[in-house]
C-alpha cells in the first residue's frame, strides 16, 4: 500500500468564494473533506460595543452594516426593539412602508444569494442576471433614502421622509417583471442538470440537526421545518398578510436554493398586499427628541431576516445610550453547521455549502 | 480565384525554386522553407490569440449584457495588446519555496507543446507544414502532453491549491483521452486513413458530422474536457482552487499559460473542423480561408458553453467519462465497424 | 430528458447575446440620480444659526465648528465649519436635526483626492467689516480646561522640586530616604522619566509609588548586571 497523507488547506479568509472573511481550515484526503474548522472574526468591527457609545438614534446607521445585503432588515429589527423598549406604536402608514422596505430587502438579499451561488459553482453569467434585477431594488432604495447599499431610512418611531412619487411605478413594474426574472433564473440555473447534480444530495442538513444547532431562516425551512417568525410570532403588522412558508424536504443544497427562490415569490405577494392596503397619513410616531428609556428595562426583539432569526437584546440604564446591546446574528449560528454538512463531501461541495448557507460575514463577526 | 486558391503553395514553391537557383541544395532549400513555415505559424498563432482573447471577452460580455472591452481602439480591439504589454513589464515573481527549474520550464513546455500541434494541421489544400501519415495520432499524443506541463506547474509551485489543480488535470486528462480517441477512431475508420488531408478529402461528398453524429457529440464533450474549458475547467476552477495550477504564476509566465490555452483551443477547434466539418473544403472562398472560418465558429460554441454552464463536480466528471462516454464511444465503434464491413 | 435544462440555459444566454446591453458607460454617460441621492454633504453658511444640533446628532464626529459673537448685537456667528467627509456615513441624521435646513446633500459623488486632508471641507464665512468678540472668558473655557491648567502647573512645580531636592521630593513615594536618593540617581537627568513620575505624583499617588518601585527594581537589576 502506498502511504498517503491528509493535506490541510485554508479555504479563506482570502479566497474567491468565501463571501467576505470566512476562514475554513479544511483537512483534505484528495478531494474529500475529512475535517473542517471554521475560524471567524476577520470582519469584526465591535458593532455591539460601538452601540454603547452612541445614542439610540445615532446607532441606526450602524445596523445596515451588519447585514449589508438586506439593508433594511437589521435596521427594522433594531428600530422595533427600541420602540418596544419605549412602548410606542407606529402610525399605520409607517408600518406598511416598513413591511415594503423589509420585503424588498429580502428579495434583494435572496437575489444576491442566487447570483453568488451561481458564480460559486462556476456559472458566472447567472450572477450578472441576478445583479441586473437586483439593481432595480437598489434604485428604489436610492429613491427613498438616497443610499443604495446601506441606507439609513428607518428611524425610531417611523420615517422622516415619505415614499417619493416615483417609487410606486418603480415597485409596480418590478413586481410585474419578477415572474419573468424568476423564470429566467429557473431556466438558466434551477433546471440545469449540472447544477442539479452538484446541489442535490450534497450538504444534507437534517431537521433534527438543524434544530439542535439553532439554525434558522431559509436554511431551517429547507430542512423541512415550517418555522417563520413572521408567522410564529408576528411582529409589526405581519399578521395581516397572507403568505405561505416554503419548505424543502431533504435539507440539501438544492432545497436551500429552491426555498429561497420561492421565498422571493412570497415576499412579492406580501409587497403587493401591502401596497394595496397602505393608508395615507402620518409616518412618524411622537418620539421624544432625546430617547431615554426607563432605567433597568431590557428587551429582546427578533425578526425574520433574510438569513434567519435576527434578534436584538437591549438593556437600558436610563441614559441616552444603551447600557448593553447584543445582536443574535443568524449568519453566525447558521455557520455552525458548516463542518457538519461538509464532512465527507468533496471540496467542491464545500464551496456550494458555504454559498447555500448564505452567511454574511459582517453579521457573523459583527 | 485560381491564383488565390494556390497562393501559398505557389509562394512556397517559388521560394524553394529561388533558393535552388541561388545554388542551394534541394535539402537545404526545404529546411529553410520549413523554418519559414514555422515562423509563419508562430506569427499567425500570436495574432490569432490576440483576436481570440478579445473575442472571448466580447462574447462573454455580450452574453452577460455588458459591452466587454471597449476603451482601447475601436470596440476595444487593442485591449489584449495593452494587457500583454502590461504582463510583459510586470515584475517576475518566483516564490521562494518553489522548485525553481520546474517552475520556470512549465510554461515554456506548455506553449511549445501547444505550438507543436499546428505542425500537422492542413490549413488548406496541400498546406500542412508536415503532411504526416499518422497526423491524427500525432495530434492526439502531442496534445495529451500538455498535462505534463500542468503537472509540472502544480508540483513546482509547491502550493497545495496548485497541486490539487494539477491532480485534477491529470485525472481528467487520463479519463477523457480515451473517449476522445475512440470517437476519432470512428471517423478514421470511415476515412481509412490517419492522414488529415486524406480525411478532409474523404469528406468531399458529405461531412462526417452527419455520418457520425454520436462520435461528434462525444468528441466535442471530451475535447472540452481536454481543453480544460468550462464546464470542465477543473484545473483552474477559480472559485474553488483560486487559480488551480496557475496560482503562483504571474506576469509573463502566467501569460504564457494563457497563451498556450488559447493556442490549444484554436488547434482543437481546427481539428474538429477537419475531422467532422470537411476541413478546408468549401465553396467560393479559397481553401485556406475555410478552415479558420469553421474553427472560429466552433470556438464560438466553446465560448457559449463556457459562459452558460456551471462547473461539473470532479467525481461526476470522472463517472461521466468512464460510465457514459467510453461505453457509448465503444458501441459507436462496433456499430461503425459492422456497417463498414457489410457495406464492403 | 437529461440535457433539456442545459439547452434551455444555452437558449437564454443566446437570447441575451443579441440584447441591448445594460451597463452604463460611466464617464461619458452620467448616472441618473434621484432627488434624495446623498452625495457630498454641504452647508449653507448663511442659514446656519450656530445651534450645534448637527454636531450633537452626528454618530461619527464628522462635524465641528468654531463661533464668535458680534460685538453689538451679541449674536453668535460662525467663524468656521468643518466637515470631515472621510468619516461620514451619509446617514442623514445631521440634516434631519438642523432646524434651518442649513445642511443638505448635494449630488456630487466624484470626490477622489490624493490626500486625506483634501476630503475635508472647511467653510469660512466672510466676516470682514463685522466687529467680532471672541467668546467671553469662561464661556469658552470650560471647567475641564481649568483643571487641565491646574494640573500642568502642579506638574511643573513637582519637576522643579525633584530637580532641586530629590531626596525630599521623592521620599513621598518611596519608603525611606535612602531609596529616594537611589531613585534620583537612577532617574539621573532623564527628562521623560522625571516628567512621567511627576505627573503621576500629582494626579495619582498610589500609582506613582508603584512606578517608583518598578524603577528602583529595574535600577538594581542593572547594577547587579553591570
Ligand atoms: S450624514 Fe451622518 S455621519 Fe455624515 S455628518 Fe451627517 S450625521 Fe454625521
Ligand atoms: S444644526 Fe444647522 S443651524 Fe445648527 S449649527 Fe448645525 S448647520 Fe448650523
Amino acid at each position: 500500500m502506498l502511504e498517503t497523507d491528509f493535506i490541510t488547506i485554508n479555504v479563506g479568509p482570502q479566497h474567491p468564494s468565501t463571501h467576505g472573511g470566512l476562514h475554513a481550515e479544511t483537512v483534505l484526503d484528495g478531494e474529500h473533506i475529512v475535517d473542517l474548522k471554521v475560524h471567524l472574526g476577520y470582519v469584526h468591527r465591535s458593532v455591539e460595543k460601538i452601540a454603547e457609545s452612541r445614542t439610540y438614534t445615532q446607532f441606526i446607521p450602524y445596523n445596515s452594516r451588519l447585514d449589508y445585503l438586506a439593508t433594511h432588515l437589521p435596521t427594522m429589527g433594531y428600530c422595533q426593539a427600541v420602540e418596544k423598549l419605549l412602548g410606542i406604536s407606529l402610525p399605520e402608514r409607517a408600518e406598511y412602508i416598513r413591511v415594503i422596505m423589509a420585503e424588498l430587502s429580502r428579495i434583494a438579499s435572496h437575489m444576491l444569494f442566487i447570483g453568488s451561488l451561481a458564480i460559486d459553482i462556476g456559472a458566472t453569467t447567472g450572477l450578472i442576471y441576478c445583479f441586473r434585477d437586483r439593481e432595480r431594488i437598489m434604485d428604489m432604495f436610492e429613491m427613498t433614502s438616497g443610499q443604495r447599499l446601506i441606507s439609513s431610512y428607518m428611524r425610531i418611531g417611523g420615517f422622516n421622509e415619505d415614499l417619493p412619487e416615483e417609487f410606486y411605478p418603480a415597485v409596480k413594474s418590478f413586481l410585474d417583471d419578477l415572474p419573468y426574472m424568476l423564470d429566467e433564473y429557473n431556466n438558466l440555473l434551477t433546471g440545469n442538470e449540472i447544477l442539479q447534480a452538484r446541489l442535490k444530495n450534497t450538504g444534507i442538513l437534517s431537521a433534527e440537526d438543524a434544530i439542535a444547532y439553532g439554525v434558522s431562516g431559509p436554511n431551517l425551512r429547507a430542512s423541512g421545518v415550517a418555522y417563520d417568525i413572521r408567522k410564529a410570532e408576528p411582529y409589526g403588522i405581519y399578521d395581516r398578510f397572507a403568505f405561505d412558508i416554503p419548505v424543502g424536504q431533504k435539507g440539501d443544497n438544492m432545497d436551500r436554493f429552491v426555498v429561497r427562490i420561492r421565498e422571493i415569490e412570497e415576499s412579492a405577494r406580501i409587497i403587493r398586499q401591502a401596497l394595496k392596503d397602505m393608508p395615507e397619513g402620518e409616518i412618524k410616531a411622537k418620539v421624544p427628541r432625546v430617547i431615554k428609556p426607563e432605567k433597568g428595562k431590557e428587551v429582546y426583539h427578533r425578526i425574520e431576516s433574510s438569513k434567519g432569526e435576527l434578534g436584538f437584546y437591549i438593556v437600558s440604564d436610563g441614559g441616552e445610550k444603551p447600557y448593553r446591546l447584543h445582536v443574535r446574528a443568524p449568519s453566525f449560528i447558521n455557520l455552525g453547521v458548516l463542518p457538519l454538512i461538509s464532512r465527507g463531501g468533496k471540496l467542491q461541495d464545500l464551496i456550494a455549502n458555504i454559498a447555500t448557507l448564505d452567511p454574511v460575514l459582517g453579521e457573523a463577526d459583527r | 480565384m485560381k491564383g488565390a486558391e494556390t497562393f501559398f503553395v505557389d509562394l512556397a514553391r517559388a521560394i524553394v525554386n529561388g533558393l535552388e537557383n541561388m545554388g542551394m541544395s534541394a535539402l537545404g532549400a526545404e529546411i529553410i522553407l520549413l523554418i519559414i513555415k514555422f515562423a509563419c505559424i508562430a506569427g499567425i498563432v500570436t495574432v490569432n490569440i490576440i483576436i481570440l482573447i478579445w473575442l472571448e471577452r466580447k462574447i462573454s460580455g455580450f452574453i452577460q449584457l455588458r459591452l466587454g472591452p471597449n476603451r482601447l481602439g475601436p470596440w476595444g480591439v487593442f485591449q489584449t495588446i495593452a494587457d500583454a504589454i502590461k504582463l510583459l513589464t510586470k515584475e517576475d515573481i518566483i516564490p521562494s519555496q518553489t522548485d525553481k527549474i520546474i517552475f520556470r520550464t512549465a510554461p515554456i513546455v506548455f506553449i511549445i507543446i501547444s505550438l507543436m500541434l499546428y505542425v500537422v494541421l492542413p490549413f488548406g489544400d496541400g498546406m500542412a507544414i508536415v503532411d504526416l501519415n499518422l497526423g491524427v495520432l500525432y495530434f492526439i499524443s502531442v496534445g495529451s502532453l500538455g498535462t505534463i506541463a500542468l503537472l509540472m506547474a502544480g508540483w513546482g509551485s509547491n502550493n497545495k491549491w496548485s497541486l490539487l489543480g494539477a491532480m485534477r488535470s491529470v485525472a481528467q486528462m487520463i479519463s477523457y483521452e480515451i473517449p476522445l480517441v475512440f470517437s476519432l477512431l470512428a471517423v478514421v475508420m470511415i476515412a481509412g486513413s490517419l492522414n488529415m488531408s486524406d480525411i478532409v478529402n474523404a469528406q468531399d461528398k458529405i461531412w462526417f458530422v452527419f455520418l457520425q453524429p454520436v462520435a461528434f457529440i462525444t468528441y466535442f464533450i471530451a475535447a472540452t474536457a481536454e481543453l480544460n474549458r468550462g464546464p470542465f475547467d477543473m484545473p483552474e476552477a477559480e472559485q474553488e482552487l483560486t487559480a488551480g495550477a496557475y496560482t503562483e504564476y504571474s506576469g509573463m509566465r502566467w501569460a504564457l499559460f494563457f497563451l498556450a490555452e488559447y493556442t490549444n483551443l484554436f488547434a482543437v477547434s481546427a481539428l474538429t473542423a477537419i475531422m467532422f466539418f470537411g476541413g478546408f473544403k468549401g465553396p467560393f472562398l479559397p481553401s485556406w480561408l475555410w478552415l479558420p472560418i469553421k474553427a472560429y465558429i466552433i470556438m464560438l460554441v466553446f465560448f457559449w458553453l463556457k459562459w452558460t454552464l456551471p462547473r461539473i463536480r470532479m467525481d461526476h466528471l470522472m463517472a461521466f467519462s468512464w460510465k457514459v462516454l467510453i461505453p457509448v464511444t465503444l458501441a459507436n465503434l462496433v456499430v461503425t465497424g459492422c456497417v463498414l464491413h457489410f457495406l464492403k | 430528458m437529461w440535457g433539456s435544462g442545459i439547452l434551455k440555459g444555452l437558449g437564454i444566454t443566446f437570447k441575451h447575446l443579441w440584447e441591448r446591453k445594460i451597463t452604463e458607460q460611466y464617464p461619458e454617460e452620467r448616472p441618473k440620480l434621484y432627488p434624495r441621492f446623498r452625495g457630498r454633504l454641504m452647508l449653507n453658511p448663511e442659514k446656519c444659526i450656530v445651534c450645534g444640533m448637527c454636531v450633537k446628532s452626528c454618530p461619527n464626529n464628522v462635524l465641528s465648528f468654531t463661533e464668535a459673537r458680534l460685538k453689538e448685537s451679541k449674536k453668535k456667528v460662525l467663524t468656521s465649519y468643518t466637515i470631515d467627509h472621510q468619516y461620514c456615513m451619509f446617514c442623514n441624521l445631521c440634516v434631519e436635526a438642523c432646524p434651518t435646513n442649513g445642511l443638505y446633500f448635494s449630488h456630487d459623488f466624484e470626490w477622489a483626492a490624493f490626500k486625506r486632508e483634501d476630503i475635508k471641507t472647511v467653510y469660512e464665512p466672510d466676516l470682514t467689516g463685522l466687529e467680532l468678540l471672541a467668546l467671553e472668558e469662561g464661556e469658552k473655557k470650560s471647567a475641564e480646561k481649568e483643571a487641565e491648567d491646574k494640573l500642568l502647573k502642579g506638574v511643573n512645580a513637582m519637576i522643579a522640586a525633584i530637580k532641586k531636592n530629590p531626596a525630599r521630593a521623592l521620599s513621598k513615594v518611596v519608603e525611606s530616604e535612602e531609596e529616594a536618593l537611589k531613585l534620583s540617581e537612577i532617574l539621573g537627568d532623564d527628562e521623560s522619566k522625571i516628567k512621567k513620575l511627576a505627573e503621576l505624583m500629582v494626579s495619582d499617588k498610589e500609582k506613582a509609588a508603584k512606578v517608583a518601585k518598578a524603577f528602583l527594581i529595574k535600577g538594581q537589576k542593572k547594577e547587579q548586571e553591570g
